[in-house]
């Protein structure tokens, strides 16, 4: 019985780019967005060196730790923001928690980056609509950014941002600098507490964050809503908005999760139906879900 | 999994068997990748994923491929097999000498070979002891050869408290054939188990108390019953009450059948493993020397206990389980598919298997049980093999009551057979590791109705109470569970056990049990 | 492909297989135990002729597992990538007496690994698409049908119009050589001296004993996948709630289906280190890692490799989310998800081809007895509105039937 013998393929090409191969970027800085207390789970935010990579809103990379594997990131920085690239993550599991805890000058893991973003083009001239429920927030304020970079080719801008406890909203720190560029910002906490409500501004509410669709005064004709937030909140808002807001499906605009591994349309584990979250999203309208729905449900 | 390595490998795939459960499927290894053979009685063509995973043992990180000693307080350090041998022997001439043979327990395994289980009789005849027992013998109890083709070609079939597809999964695919055929298939379990659907006739029972809703039983009906019975507390019962009968045990380890057969069983002044986890806790037995059994699995308060009790603990095992991590000397051990031996199946078929894999250490259980025998032993021979014949002894469960209307049982369906092999694959473990991310502290589980009766949620916290004690876990919700049962994960079997005062002894099978208690469940008091 | 079909004598193909076998080229079907696996021969001699199938997928050789990804050293806690020219060059090998089913699912992994699915050749896997560049396919046509074949549902077979390297197919006085993609011409080439012109007649010859095959196996079969039938109701999601309960009620969960399937291509991804690594203490349970011996706080150093292991989406943990989410809760959920990858229009227009090439291998790898003929068929009930296919007997009878016939016929 002879040993396979090793030799280059016929062609002897020069082997193709590994497209499992990871760039490995440096963290150049670290600030925690959400404290672990109780059953919050500890959200930090790094910057990582940029380099050369480009990339658009809604799009994500796959984020890795050495020993542990990978998961998918989506960008919360604008492309049009050279230099640092942000990505917020919440320890959820055990990749995500290690990225936590990495510190400025640690290595991290990068492949992309991944996935179809938003079409911005689509965008131009009309209202936008932002409801991001809890750590949701995180992938639209890639997009949300790159709008104010270029503010004066959209018209209203709002951003309705909820969470379970006031404790785990994200980004407080920047919203002034959100609603100085002309965001309408309003805020809801499923679960309140007494200092979060005794205060009225941003406006905000103690309830679903879909408790502050009613008083919204949306033109249907012009707006293009985005949401992002926990599976059962996007089903939920996404037929509010529609039959209350009467927003047509097309122009409701979401990005799903699902668990990942290859992040380029391999493995198979992010499939919902025939489309690949990796490939063919984490960007899909309404009425591509509900078309999906129809077999199983993608959310 | 060192692909590269493998990749150089040459040579054609050889055939060994499953180490997981009882069935003993064949299999071909091509590198680290498992398939089956389908020219095979049991495998004909099909494994489950314990077995698709099995190749994923060979190279695993989780293996144990040098020997380890520690200094007092100090953690184990990686050391070369021959010092780490000697230095086993040593201590152990040493104890013998002061203490006696008889201060030495030895623990072997359900998964190494019939040989292998010779030679670790062979050893404690020479070293003088009695005690010689594996904790992986759980609730077998022994019945004449039954194969499964006549499960397949049975037109009468009953269940006894098995899931079937998760224990013995070739048992179920019989199942399931017979089933197509037009037999009648009963079921008497607690649960509504998967298959259910197959079953002409669903008998449901408090856990416990399967065998009193047994019956009339056919001539010709073949009853296949699982350690779900034994751990309950029923097993001399089962014994007795099928005697004579067409039934099939399934067996819980690759060799379980085996390994009792070659005679790993109490007999004569020897104590059982548990009395022996007892007697080391207890300071009576100064030496533990352990092959391929991890009592830390499921006794970790009492495994810790008896290995601080001895001034000597000797794992040695293939993969670095939790009762290794705590020993004093770890020696490598092997797979079965890098030894030559006899396995026996739980249908009593005895297969030899021949290395199919290249081993990681130079030497195996066996090599080192006979190795120690020479060096420390005086040469006595052992006697005849014993027959296992489990005397009656053990108690039915409870029933609950006005007053604690739950019943508390073990839920063997979670069990995975083998947990340390397990934990060292990719695939399997995926799989497995859920239960243990899902619910970090451990948790029970209950019927969706009780739950909402209670006003539960998934995965919120349930308190459980009994006359002895209580335990406060979280809820997993299935509708397969009997309403008014309240099941515990395999893990939590000791510190539930313990708690709620179900954690009991069988004087006849001489294994430890879970009864079934009869328990009061609540939400959580709410903390201030 | 330049000139019409050529010629192969029986001593030119004896002397084709000792070359190849000789320059330590060919895999080839060899009898093991009882069992009919694909593994490189050394001596042409032990090459096995007389065989329907293997159970076994010769797609190992195009989609090896475990198989290195990435490999990377940690040095003081820093990971540094092992360069790309450390990784081996993948063989130039030949594999005689593939099946028609197995070359149309090496064609279907062929197209999904391009990245053509999607018009994104950037994300093409250059690994696969190396050693499928290096593995010349020599196919055989089946005159013999299996108990389990299912080829002619499926357009798998028993013989394929196009996806081939070679195909040959055994006629009176020799064998007809097919030759279909540029690696095929390679091979030809270098093998000129041994192949001549195929006679007149051989082509009606080769249709002949293909439609003989064919009506052998209208006549005979006992499986079959209604495709028409099962592609119309995945598609439009017709299959309730009740069927799908039920086939995951006899799903065990144990994966074989999807490593067995030529056309199957999951995979997991897993970082590993190597033999023995792995430290004693076990951590928290929340934190224990995917894979043994994994980070699960800090990444010990070492060598440690990014692996591509088989998976199967059928699997809970194929879709579980951190923190406990699963999409797909129930099997029968899952089962629907395999299925509408086999057999759904949507995936065949992505895809290319239907997801199942009819080699039947499902139906002896599925512990409870639930190959994807069975589940197509409960489709097709469901869509024409009659009960389940026969009553339990007759479907008995037609297994008893089929049983015997199973072990006179050779693998």
């Amino acid at each position: 019985m002879t040993a396979p013998v090793v030799r280059p393929g016929p062609g002897a090409a020069p082997a193709p780019a590994n497209v499992y191969a990871p760039r490995l970027t440096r963290v150049l800085d670290r600030r925690v967005e959400i404290e672990a207390r109780g059953a919050s789970r500890p959200v930090v935010t790094l910057s990582l060196e940029r380099g050369d990579l480009d990339y658009g809103p809604g799009q994500f990379f796959e984020a890795g730790v050495f020993g542990a594997g990978e998961i998918p990131v989506s960008i919360s920085s604008p492309p049009g923001l050279p230099g640092a690239l942000y990505l917020t993550v919440r320890a959820a599991g055990l990749v995500s928690t290690l990225l936590t805890q990495k510190q400025p000058g640690d290595l991290v893991s990068l492949r992309g980056p991944c996935g179809r973003g938003f079409p911005l083009a689509e965008y131009a001239g009309r209202d936008l609509l932002f409801v991001a429920g809890g750590i949701g927030l995180a992938p639209l304020r890639g997009l949300l950014w790159e709008l104010l970079l270029a503010r004066e080719r959209y018209g209203r801008i709002l951003l309705l941002h909820g969470a379970r406890t006031p404790h785990d909203l994200l980004y407080g720190w920047q919203w002034r600098q959100w609603r100085d560029l002309g965001v309408e910002l309003q805020l809801a906490a499923d679960v309140g507490d007494e200092e979060w409500e005794k205060e009225d501004d941003p406006p905000r509410v103690v309830g679903f964050l879909t408790q502050l669709f009613p008083k919204l005064k949306l033109d249907p004709e012009r707006t293009t809503a985005f949401l992002c937030g926990p599976p059962a909140m996007i089903h939920i808002a996404c037929g509010q908005l529609v039959r209350s807001q009467r927003l047509a499906p097309r122009h409701l605009v979401t990005t799903l999760e699902r668990h990942m591994k290859c992040g380029i349309g391999k493995c198979g584990h992010c499939i919902v139906v025939d489309r690949y979250i990796c490939m063919d999203g984490p960007v899909f309208r309404y009425d591509e879900l509900l078309a999906l729905d129809r077999i199983e449900p993608p959310w | 999994m060192q692909t590269a390595e493998l990749a150089r490998a040459p040579g054609r795939p050889a055939s060994t068997v499953c180490p997981f459960c009882g069935s003993g499927c064949s299999m071909f290894l091509s590198g680290t990748a498992s398939y089956p053979r389908r020219h095979h009685p049991v495998s004909e063509g099909a494994l489950c994923l314990r077995g698709w995973s099995a190749g994923e043992l060979l190279r695993s990180p989780a293996r144990v491929v040098t020997a380890y000693r520690r200094s007092p307080g100090e953690p184990l350090q990686p050391t070369p097999v021959e010092r780490a041998f000697d230095e086993a022997a040593t201590c152990l001439a040493d104890i013998r000498r002061r203490h006696g043979g008889a201060s030495i327990g030895i623990l072997g395994s359900a998964r190494i070979t019939v040989e292998e289980a010779q030679a670790l009789r062979r050893l404690a005849a020479a070293l003088g002891t009695p005690h010689l027992d594996t904790l992986q013998r759980a609730g077998y109890v022994p019945f004449p050869p039954l194969s499964l083709r006549d499960i397949e070609e049975a037109r009468r079939i009953t269940v006894l408290g098995a899931n079937l597809t998760v224990r013995q999964p070739q048992v179920a695919r019989r199942l399931v054939r017979a089933a197509d055929r037009g037999a009648r298939v009963r079921f008497v379990h607690s649960r509504r188990v998967q298959l259910y659907s197959l079953a002409a006739e669903h008998v449901v029972t408090q856990p416990g108390h399967e065998l009193d809703a047994l019956g009339e039983l056919d001539p010709d009906e073949l009853v296949l019953l699982s350690s779900e019975i034994t751990l309950s507390g029923q097993g001399s019962e089962a014994v007795a009450r099928l005697a004579g009968r067409r039934a099939m045990f399934l067996t819980d380890y690759a060799n379980q059948r085996g390994v009792i057969e070659a005679g790993l069983h109490p007999t004569g002044e020897g104590l059982s493993a548990w009395e022996m986890l007892n007697a080391a806790a207890e300071g009576r037995l100064k030496a533990l020397l352990i092959f391929a059994d991890d009592p830390f699995e499921f006794f970790p308060t009492l495994s810790a206990r008896a290995f601080a009790g001895v001034e000597l603990s000797v794992v040695v095992d293939a993969v670095k389980t939790r009762s290794a991590g705590r020993a004093d000397i770890v020696l490598p051990g092997a797979l079965l598919a890098e030894k030559r031996g006899t396995v026996v199946n739980t249908e009593g078929r005895v297969q030899e298997i021949a290395p199919a894999a290249a081993a990681l250490a130079a030497w195996n259980e066996g090599d080192i049980a006979a190795e120690l025998a020479r060096r420390v032993g005086d040469g006595t021979e052992p006697g005849p093999v014993p027959v296992y014949e489990p005397q009656p002894g053990g108690r039915g469960g409870e029933l609950p009551g006005e007053e604690y209307p739950f019943l508390a049982a073990l839920d063997t369906t979670l069990f995975w057979n083998s947990h340390a092999l397990i934990a060292a694959t990719a695939t399997a473990w995926r799989e497995a590791r859920s239960l243990f991310a899902d619910f970090p502290p451990g948790c029970v589980t209950l019927n969706p109705d009780d739950a909402r009766a209670l006003k539960l949620q998934y995965a919120g916290s349930v308190t459980v109470t009994s006359p002895s004690g209580s335990i406060t876990l979280p809820a997993r919700l299935h509708a397969r569970m009997l309403p008014g049962t309240v099941w515990i994960a395999m893990p939590c079997w000791e510190r539930c056990g313990v708690k709620l005062g179900a954690l009991d002894y069988d004087t006849g099978l001489r294994v430890p049990i879970f009864r079934p208690r009869a328990v009061r469940v609540s939400r959580p008091q709410a903390r201030a | 492909m330049s000139g019409g079909p050529r010629w192969l004598t029986r001593e030119g193909l004896d002397a084709l297989l000792a070359r190849l076998a000789q320059a330590g080229e060919l895999i080839a079907p060899v009898m093991v135990e009882g069992d009919l696996l694909y593994l490189p021969v050394g001596d042409a001699a032990d090459v096995c002729h007389d065989y329907i199938n293997s159970h076994l997928p010769p797609k190992e050789y195009l989609l090896p597992t475990p198989e290195l990804l990435v490999a990377y050293r940690v040095t003081d806690g820093a990971p540094e990538l092992e360069p790309e020219s450390e990784r081996l060059a993948p063989a130039a090998r030949v594999i005689f007496g593939i099946r028609s089913c197995d070359v149309a699912g090496a064609a279907y992994l062929e197209r999904y690994f391009s990245g053509e699915l999607f018009g994104r050749p950037d994300t093409a896997d250059g690994q696969f698409a190396a050693r499928r560049e290096a593995t010349t396919l020599i196919s055989v046509v089946c005159q013999r049908v299996s108990p389990t074949c299912m080829c002619v549902c499926c357009g798998g077979g028993p013989a394929l119009e196009r996806g081939y390297d070679w195909q040959l197919t055994e006629l009176e006085a020799g064998w007809l050589v097919e030759i279909g993609s540029p690696r095929g011409e390679r091979l030809a080439e270098r093998f000129a001296d041994l192949l001549g012109e195929a006679p007149a007649a051989a082509g009606a010859e080769k249709e002949a004993r293909v439609r003989a095959t064919v009506e052998s196996f209208q006549a005979t079969a006992t499986h079959r996948v209604p495709t028409m039938a099962a592609t119309r109701m995945m598609s439009a999601g017709r299959m309730d709630e009740a069927f799908w309960r039920g086939v995951g009620d006899r799903c065990f969960e144990c994966g074989g289906c999807a490593f067995v399937c030529p056309t199957c291509w999951c995979f997991n991804v897993v970082d590993v280190g190597g033999p023995g690594t792995s430290v004693f203490e076990e951590a928290p349970a929340a934190q224990r890692p995917m894979a043994p011996g994994g980070a699960s706080d800090r990444v010990r150093d070492g060598r440690w490799e990014r692996v591509r292991l088989r998976d199967n989406c059928m699997l809970a943990g194929f879709v579980r989310q951190a923190g406990g989410g699963y999409p797909r809760w129930t099997c029968g959920e899952r089962c629907l998800t395999r299925f509408f990858h086999k057999l759904s229009q949507q995936f065949q227009e992505r895809a290319g081809a239907l997801g199942c090439t009819g080699c039947g291998r499902c139906i002896s790898a599925c512990l409870g007895e639930e190959g994807i003929d069975r589940i197509a068929e409960g489709m097709r009930d469901a869509l024409t509105g009659v009960g389940r296919a026969s009553a339990p007997d007759a479907r008995a009878k037609a297994a008893a039937k089929a049983k015997a016939a199973a072990s006179e016929v050779r693998p």
